[in-house]
């Protein structure tokens, strides 16, 4: 896996990230690469400062030091807006959908966005949009408001909102919180289908049998520093994750 | 009579009501009831009259110049009472739109001296519709109201423009990830509240004298019919602006023209207390 994410070029690229509020250090010189269609895993315990990282790289906070790298271009001092439409795209922990507007409003908005750029407006979003939702197991009307859909429902369709912009960086913010065995393996299918467009995937999430199930390298950030490095079965025997998680390990 | 009344009273409630709207485009998008709309209105009136009576300009020609700028005002407007503050309390936000109605009225005071002005009206003369004698200008206000009504409508619900527009109004942090550069947004929302409100000065100046106080109780009717429409509500704004409008031509002529006013906002109180939400509002829970 290492030998052919070194071989092709970077989407996202992470060098030496800071951010401090106040004085919490957030992000302490975080450095990653993100390659297409592979999922990378962001994991560590509650204030790691994992969400921060979506934000610094969406653009809604600024770095105080270090770059980002989209595609070889600076993006550093890039808006938020202008990031999102070269294509970097996230999911929330709490969905934020438009509750005034219907489900079609709210999954096309993105798309129509989008379609700004030519290579978008050409591909046929529909067929697109009914495999993501047969795959995500939704069956929506298409009128109805946001309120109508449960909440695992609104967190799906996030996630299909995301994925039918094509995004080049995925970054979903603990897809699986709060859903179900069932909805957990319909969001594990989303993915696959973004891995098959050759997004990159930035995942954070709680739940373990997920994350090591599914990403192919992960990071692990504790107190706003990158502790390791690796693949799953790296993380899941390395020590000091262990003891980031559940403090000292005594014995055994 | 009764015809010439009703018309009246519509014609008069449709400029409340596109006042009312342009006050609910700003409230959805930045969450701030503007003091100052009331006195875009006036600024239109003054505008359209420095064009039609100062320089002499076609009275139409006059009216979508005046309309397109008060637009435009309406967006250094937002650039100088909304955005260096848009981080800042509600309140903070509020009374900066109060400021900006005083400065506004001083300096129109200023330039046009306080001598009430007229402007032509967009249609001289009297029209007979089904046996009633009708001042055209009434007709014309109506036509041109619903228009306007109609075309933000469909802008608003149909339209990438409206669906942006909307997006920033419900969540300015999902819709800036989504794409959409949030100042355009609410830029393009005040240019369109503040048109509506200048192209309702304009029809409203034949009728009442252009005065640098005109804009202050169409604006607090305007309010007073968002209220009674559901604050937030587009259509509770129009019908409430009907309302508003046939109430004070009826009672201006049955109760007595002194006391107008005050039976308008006797109705107001009276819908506050049976249904405080308003025709069209959603009840309203405490923010948590």
């Amino acid at each position: 896996m290492q030998n052919t994410s070194n071989a092709k070029e970077a989407v996202l690229t992470l060098n030496k990230v800071c951010k401090n509020f106040g004085g919490v250090v957030a992000a302490k010189d975080i450095s990653f690469d993100l390659y297409s269609g592979e999922v990378f895993g962001l994991i560590g315990p509650n204030g790691a400062g994992k969400t921060t990282l979506i934000n610094l790289i969406t653009g809604i906070y600024k770095v105080d030091g270090g770059t980002i790298l989209l595609n070889g271009h600076d993006i550093t001092k890039t808006p938020a807006h202008t990031r999102a439409r070269r294509g970097i795209t996230r999911t929330f922990q709490h969905p934020h959908l438009l509750n005034r507007c219907d489900i079609e409003t709210n999954i096309y908005l993105g798309v129509d966005l989008a379609k700004k750029n030519k290579l978008l407006k050409s591909l046929d979003h529909k067929k697109l949009l009914d495999e993501l939702l047969e795959v995500a197991g939704l069956k929506l009307n298409m009128r109805d408001g946001i309120d109508k859909l449960a909440y695992g429902q609104q967190k799906l369709l996030e996630v299909v909102r995301a994925i039918l912009t094509r995004p080049s960086v995925l970054l979903l913010d603990e897809p699986a919180a709060g859903l179900n065995q069932k909805e957990m393996e319909h969001i594990v299918a989303l993915v696959d289908i973004a891995i098959k467009m050759n997004s990159a995937v930035l995942l954070i999430e709680h739940r373990m049998d997920l994350v090591m199930s599914i990403c192919d390298r992960i990071t692990v950030l504790n107190f706003g520093n990158q502790i390791a490095n690796g693949k799953p079965a790296e993380i899941q025997d390395n020590p000091v994750v262990i003891e980031a998680y559940l403090g000292r390990k005594r014995g055994a | 009579m009764i015809l010439q009344l009703i018309v009246t009273g519509i014609s008069l409630g449709v400029v409340y009501g596109l006042i009312g709207m342009g006050m609910v485009l700003i409230f959805r998008a930045v969450g701030i009831v503007n003091f100052a709309q009331g006195d875009f209105l006036m600024l239109g009136a003054f505008i359209c009259f420095a064009f039609n009576q100062k320089m002499g300009m076609p009275i139409w020609l006059s009216f979508a110049i005046t309309a397109v700028l008060i637009g435009l005002s309406g967006i250094v407007f937002q650039f100088i009472t909304y955005w260096p503050l848009r981080d800042a309390q509600d309140k903070t936000i509020i009374v900066s739109t109060l400021g900006a109605s005083i400065a506004l009225r001083e300096m129109t005071k200023l330039i046009w001296g306080s001598t009430p002005q007229t402007i032509d009206p967009l249609r001289g003369g009297i029209v007979k519709i089904a046996g009633a004698l009708l001042q055209w200008q009434y007709v014309i206000i109506i036509v041109f109201a619903a228009l306007l009504m109609s075309m933000v409508y469909f802008l608003l619900e149909k339209t990438l423009l409206g669906n942006i527009m909307q997006a920033t109004a419900q969540d300015k942090y999902a819709a800036s990830l989504m794409g959409i550069p949030i100042i355009v947004a609410i830029g393009l929302t005040f240019f369109i509240s503040m048109l509506i409100t200048g192209a309702g000065g304009v029809m409203l100046a034949p009728i009442f004298f252009i005065t640098n106080t005109m804009g202050v109780m169409a604006g607090v009717k305007a309010f007073a019919a968002v209220v009674i429409g559901g604050f937030g509500s587009v259509q509770g704004a129009i019908i409430g602006g009907l309302l508003i409008g046939l109430i004070e031509v009826f009672a201006g002529t049955y109760v007595s023209t002194t006391y107008k006013d005050t039976v308008v906002f006797a109705v107001l109180i009276i819908s506050l207390l049976v249904r405080p939400q308003g025709i069209f509002g959603e009840k309203i829970s405490e923010k948590a």
